[in-house]
């Protein structure tokens, strides 16, 4: 049996379920009290196909004091132009998620100047995507 | 109030003509097309809010109503800005003008160059400060063509006619950064100078950092660029973080 979702994880989750009221969040326990959490129906950008995609990512039981990193989306992303694509997106690196892997696109932003007191998973989710949204 | 002012000011004010009068006339500005523009008179031809809003030949000027009728003006006709100043553009060929129109004009109250709708013409500074979403403390001032403009006193009347143009002083709008008050001292504000005024006021952050703001119901705007504009009221919550690298 899962261990149950740590209280500052599952204050993360709110705040991702607050911060994209028009996705739908789901939440997958991890064995240690941390969850998987996927985001739907999220805008890249019309410059990649698809233009839209779900962001699942990994936030651990050290929540706050771990970054939440790397970011997945839909396998097989592309640059609607054809170039290739740019440092910090790999395509074809499935998601591990409880040792099942998913086809996935690997987006890796790490924070190395975290701050536990500011920096949110919610807040990391959109400078993930406003970052990708400028590729 | 520029009660004392001896000089004479020559201007064009109301109807067009310049005459010699010892009263500061009021200042006005339209809205037009979701943007303010400042306007020299009250009254003036259509043409000339569409060329000073920088629109060609193609367009007409529509002022909208509070309803679904709205009076589209020939290039000639003049428009008193003091019985509306909100307006959208059409096309020419589509539109032609008409002057009927049952439902009030809407108004534009412009504070600072930020700017609020209306149907009331009879506002107060109380109501203003309101509807702009502003600090009790603040000082409002009908903006006169004049170095000299009046404060506007508590309870006063601020009635749309008389010249709905102002100015304010000692903003003094408090938000919150990273849980931090950061008080700004103006209304619209770039990301950049949010940032910079945390930073002088003990906020742990740097200029180059990530900025965010936190609307009322929990969900986050994109980052907010360091040139973007945006408006900021009391109370709104940004959060400010360091950029990513690369992994």
């Amino acid at each position: 049996m899962s261990p149950e979702i740590k209280p500052e994880v599952a204050s993360a989750i709110d705040e991702i379920r607050r911060a994209y009221p028009s996705s739908e969040v789901e939440v997958t326990p991890d064995p240690d009290g941390g969850a998987y959490v996927k985001v739907s129906n999220l805008h890249i950008g019309s410059q990649f196909n698809p233009a839209t995609s779900w962001c699942l990512f990994r936030i651990t039981f050290q929540y706050p004091f771990a970054d939440v990193y790397p970011h997945y989306f839909v396998d097989g992303l592309q640059k609607v132009s054809g170039e290739p694509q740019p440092q910090g997106i790999h395509v074809g690196n499935p998601c591990d998620v409880n040792g099942v892997n998913h086809p996935a696109t690997m987006v890796s932003r790490r924070s190395n100047r975290l701050n536990p007191a500011t920096d949110t998973a919610a807040l990391k989710l959109q400078k993930v995507l406003d970052w990708i949204r400028t590729q | 109030m520029n009660t004392n002012n001896n000089q004479s000011t020559t201007g064009i004010h109301a109807g067009g003509a310049a005459t010699q009068t010892n009263k500061p006339q009021p200042k006005y500005a339209c809205v037009v097309g979701d943007m303010l523009f400042p306007m020299p008179r009250a009254k003036l031809s259509a043409l000339t809010i569409l060329e000073q809003a920088g629109y060609g030949a193609d367009f007409v000027l529509v002022r909208d109503h509070g309803g679904p009728d709205d009076v589209t003006f020939s290039d000639e006709q003049i428009v008193d800005l003091r019985e509306g100043n909100v307006f959208s553009v059409a096309a020419r060929c589509d539109h032609k003008p008409n002057s009927q129109c049952l439902q009030p004009a809407k108004l534009a109250y412009a504070i600072s160059d930020s700017w609020e709708l209306t149907l009331n013409p009879n506002q107060t500074r109380e109501s203003l400060i309101r509807l702009f979403g502003l600090s009790a403390e603040v000082e409002i001032l009908r903006d006169y063509e004049s170095p000299q403009d009046e404060i506007i006193g508590h309870g006063a009347p601020v009635t749309f006619n008389q010249g709905a143009v102002l100015l304010v002083r000692n903003l003094g709008i408090k938000v919150k950064v990273n849980n931090h008050d950061v008080h700004l001292v103006k209304r619209r504000v770039t990301g950049r100078e949010i940032k910079e005024a945390a930073v002088a006021q003990g906020v742990a952050i740097q200029v180059g950092f990530v900025l965010y703001r936190y609307l009322l119901d929990g969900s986050l705007t994109p980052a907010i660029g360091d040139d973007e504009v945006v408006t900021v009221k009391d109370c709104d919550s940004f959060n400010c973080i360091d950029q990513d690298d690369v992994s």
